[in-house]
């Protein structure tokens, strides 16, 4: 039962992380002090830390910021979208993520604790996910900055594509909603 | 359970001290390829990476050894890119690159480890001063323009203006006469100068006056610290040394200023430079430094109006009737920790100091210091100065200047008596407020004449709509009770407002004149 168990809990992580097939998605943030920080060619992401599902705050990749503000933002669901200065004065934008940090596995593996501590599980298992689920909290909000507080030549310089994006990388552009 | 408690205490409390925390953009856009030079003077620790991009958004990126020739061209390990950011080759290989064509550069500047964790009170502390520091980018005037500048020439280059007024008169009662040498001969018949509102402020000018002395063949006149005027000729050439490394930039003026970024870990930090020179027993020496303050002092000033926040107004209807706050203000506080430029001789005694504030206009001003042996020593706070030039000045007399009076005003192209009345009427002022340019005429001068502008007024800070909260009441608190502490502890948030204020600061071209209207 045991290694069972514990055969199907390593399977179904592997399977999880393989799975990170999406195009926007928070491992494409540089860590800070990696080469990837100085080199690499990504937009920032854009978050939005008062979006009602707390486990889901990301909008997208930046794209390109127009002479106006608008900016383009990649969804996660591969389209493209437009947000003027007020719909996006409230997000956030995160150009770096730390360092290795336990967050991405340490939560999910927290019961496996059980088979190592057995009863002290009773103890070691809230503890590491409420430490866990901190260093997530901290990790999401590290090195964000509001767009607001932002310059827009700022906000360029972390777009994807600072000159204009490409056209043969238009798939759908969705104008800024009406506030 | 009590053991859980206290170890859920534990890790609560430690994941609050290791939060990841910095705020700051690691990528810049620049326009040309000298302004993204800066960013490597400003972060010489750093790794720096340099892209450039063509018009159709494919792009070139350079590893951070590349470096500009003399031709212009830029060398170092580089790699191609395609509009959608996809490398033409997989590995970056050594090259020469003409620059023609590149439309934006983009700098990305990688974090040190020390930067990359913050304790969470500093970080917090840090994005508001960030915040207003980025509101300082958006709009400089804002925040570098302060009292009246003046300008001889033809010139909208705040940072190049030829005087500022009465910096430290930010209330009715610290109204003073403030006098600046001009920087140029003055002949008759060219008796004008522009005076310009370009911070969101209201002016309150008194007077404007010019002292002129005419000039001599072989000799200047020069303005003391002590405000007389003195001939003078040049002394002998004087070798300025710190750390045991010539200073260069300070041998003559030349717009090209020797300064030092502050200390990260104490704003008060001091710095020493020393001077030589050959003196010859007899003769009277003094010291000419030509000079003004970074951008530290307005931060430093600016921080403590936001940190009364909507406070402000009481605050300084208080300080204006109070001489206690006014001398914590100007001499008191952080004031006596971050303190003038002081001159001692060899034996450390003191001989004078210069003092004059004010981030904009260099001053131009003489130390009398008598008979020397020809070594001096300058200690001076880190990071608070620009020294354009240091030379020694031998003193032949003192001189009076004649005083010239405003004889016509001219504002929107149309004459303006009535202001000129206001301007000889020594119980009233001028109002000028943000965005008001006037010329100014004086009385005729009889020679070419060397020219000292003396202003008397007041302003008054307009409170920006970012300070209309409760302030932080505790930083002022700090600022008041601990003023050594304050100093330490705003270190490291003015050392990320110093690195992009630097660049500003050399890039500012303005432009426009400022609106009334308050910003965001």
């Amino acid at each position: 039962m045991k290694n069972k168990f514990l055969f199907l809990s390593t399977a179904l992580l592997l399977l999880a992380g393989c799975a990170s097939t999406q195009n926007v998605a928070w491992s494409n943030v540089p860590r800070a002090g990696s080469e990837n920080a100085l080199l690499g060619q990504r937009g920032a992401l854009i978050m939005n830390p008062k979006a009602s599902n707390v486990l889901n705050t990301m909008i997208g990749e930046l794209l390109y910021i127009d002479s106006s503000g608008v900016i383009s933002v990649e969804r996660s669901a591969g389209r493209i979208e437009l947000f003027s200065p007020r719909q996006y004065r409230d997000y956030k934008l995160h150009a770096l993520r730390p360092e290795v940090t336990t967050t991405g596995w340490s939560a999910s593996t927290s019961p496996l604790l059980f088979f190592p501590h057995g009863a002290f599980g009773l103890v070691t298992v809230p503890l590491s996910i409420v430490t866990s689920g901190l260093n997530l909290y901290a990790e999401r909000r590290a090195y964000g900055m509001y767009l607001e507080d932002l310059p827009f030549e700022g906000i360029r310089a972390h777009c994807r594509f600072p000159m204009g994006i490409p056209e043969e990388y238009e798939p759908t552009v969705l104008a800024p909603k009406e506030d | 359970m009590k053991n859980l408690l206290l170890n859920l205490s534990l890790i609560l409390a430690l994941t609050g001290c290791t939060t990841w925390n910095h705020a700051d953009l690691t990528k810049k856009t620049h326009s040309d390829l000298e302004l993204a030079a800066t960013e490597r003077v400003l972060h010489p620790k750093h790794e720096i990476t340099l892209q450039g991009y063509y018009a159709d958004g494919g792009s070139v990126i350079f590893e951070p050894d590349w470096r500009i020739t003399t031709e212009g061209t830029i060398t170092g390990n580089m790699q191609r890119l395609s509009p959608q950011g996809k490398p033409a080759s997989k590995e970056f290989a050594l090259a020469e690159l003409d620059v023609e064509g590149i439309e934006l550069w983009r700098t990305s500047r990688n974090l040190k480890l020390d930067e990359r964790a913050f304790f969470g009170g500093t970080f917090l502390m840090a994005a508001v001063d960030l915040g207003v520091g980025i509101a300082c980018l958006i709009n400089p005037k804002t925040c570098f323009g302060s009292c009246p500048t003046f300008y001889q020439n033809e010139s909208d280059h705040l940072f190049k203006s030829d005087a500022e007024g009465f910096t430290n008169a930010i209330l009715p009662t610290l109204e003073h006469r403030d006098i600046d040498a001009l920087p140029q001969i003055m002949f008759p018949g060219d008796e004008r100068i522009v005076m310009k509102n370009e911070a969101l402020e209201t002016h309150n000018i008194n007077e404007v006056v010019l002292f002129a002395v005419p000039e001599e063949s072989g000799s200047e006149v020069v303005h003391t610290v002590d405000d007389e005027f003195l001939r003078v000729q040049q002394g002998p050439a004087a070798s300025v040394v710190k750390d045991g490394l010539p200073l260069e930039e300070v041998h003559k003026r030349d717009e090209l200023e020797w300064f030092e970024l502050a200390d990260e870990k104490d704003l008060a930090a001091k710095t020493h430079l020393e001077v030589n020179f050959e003196a010859s027993p007899g003769k009277q020496y003094g010291v000419k430094l030509v000079y003004r303050q970074t951008l530290m002092s307005t931060f430093l000033f600016y921080g403590t109006l936001e940190h009364m926040g909507a406070d402000y107004g009481r605050r300084m209807a208080i300080m204006n009737h109070s001489d206690a706050q006014k001398h914590w203000l100007l001499e008191g506080g952080i004031m006596q920790y971050l303190g003038p430029i002081e001159v001692q001789n060899a034996q450390g005694k003191l001989l004078g100091s210069f003092e004059e504030t004010g981030p904009i206009a260099a001053n131009t001003q003489v130390l009398p210091i008598g008979e020397s042996d020809g070594h001096l020593k300058l200690e001076l706070t880190q990071g608070l100065w620009r020294i354009d030039a240091l030379e020694i000045v031998e003193i032949t007399e003192k001189v009076t200047p004649t005083v010239h009076h405003i004889t016509r005003i001219v504002s929107d192209q149309q004459d303006r008596p009535e202001e000129v009345a206001l301007m000889h009427d020594d119980t009233r002022h001028l109002i000028s407020m943000p965005g008001d340019a006037r010329e100014l005429y004086f009385e005729p001068l009889e020679a070419p004449s060397h020219i000292f502008l003396a202003s008397k007024g007041f302003y008054l800070e307009w409170s920006r709509t970012a300070w209309n909260d409760e302030g932080h009441p505790r930083a002022l608190r700090s600022m008041l009770l601990q003023p050594r502490k304050y100093l330490r502890d705003q270190a490291p948030v003015y050392k990320a407002y110093e690195a992009e204020m630097e660049a500003k600061f050399w890039a500012s071209r303005i432009q426009t004149p400022i609106l009334t209207s308050h910003e965001k």
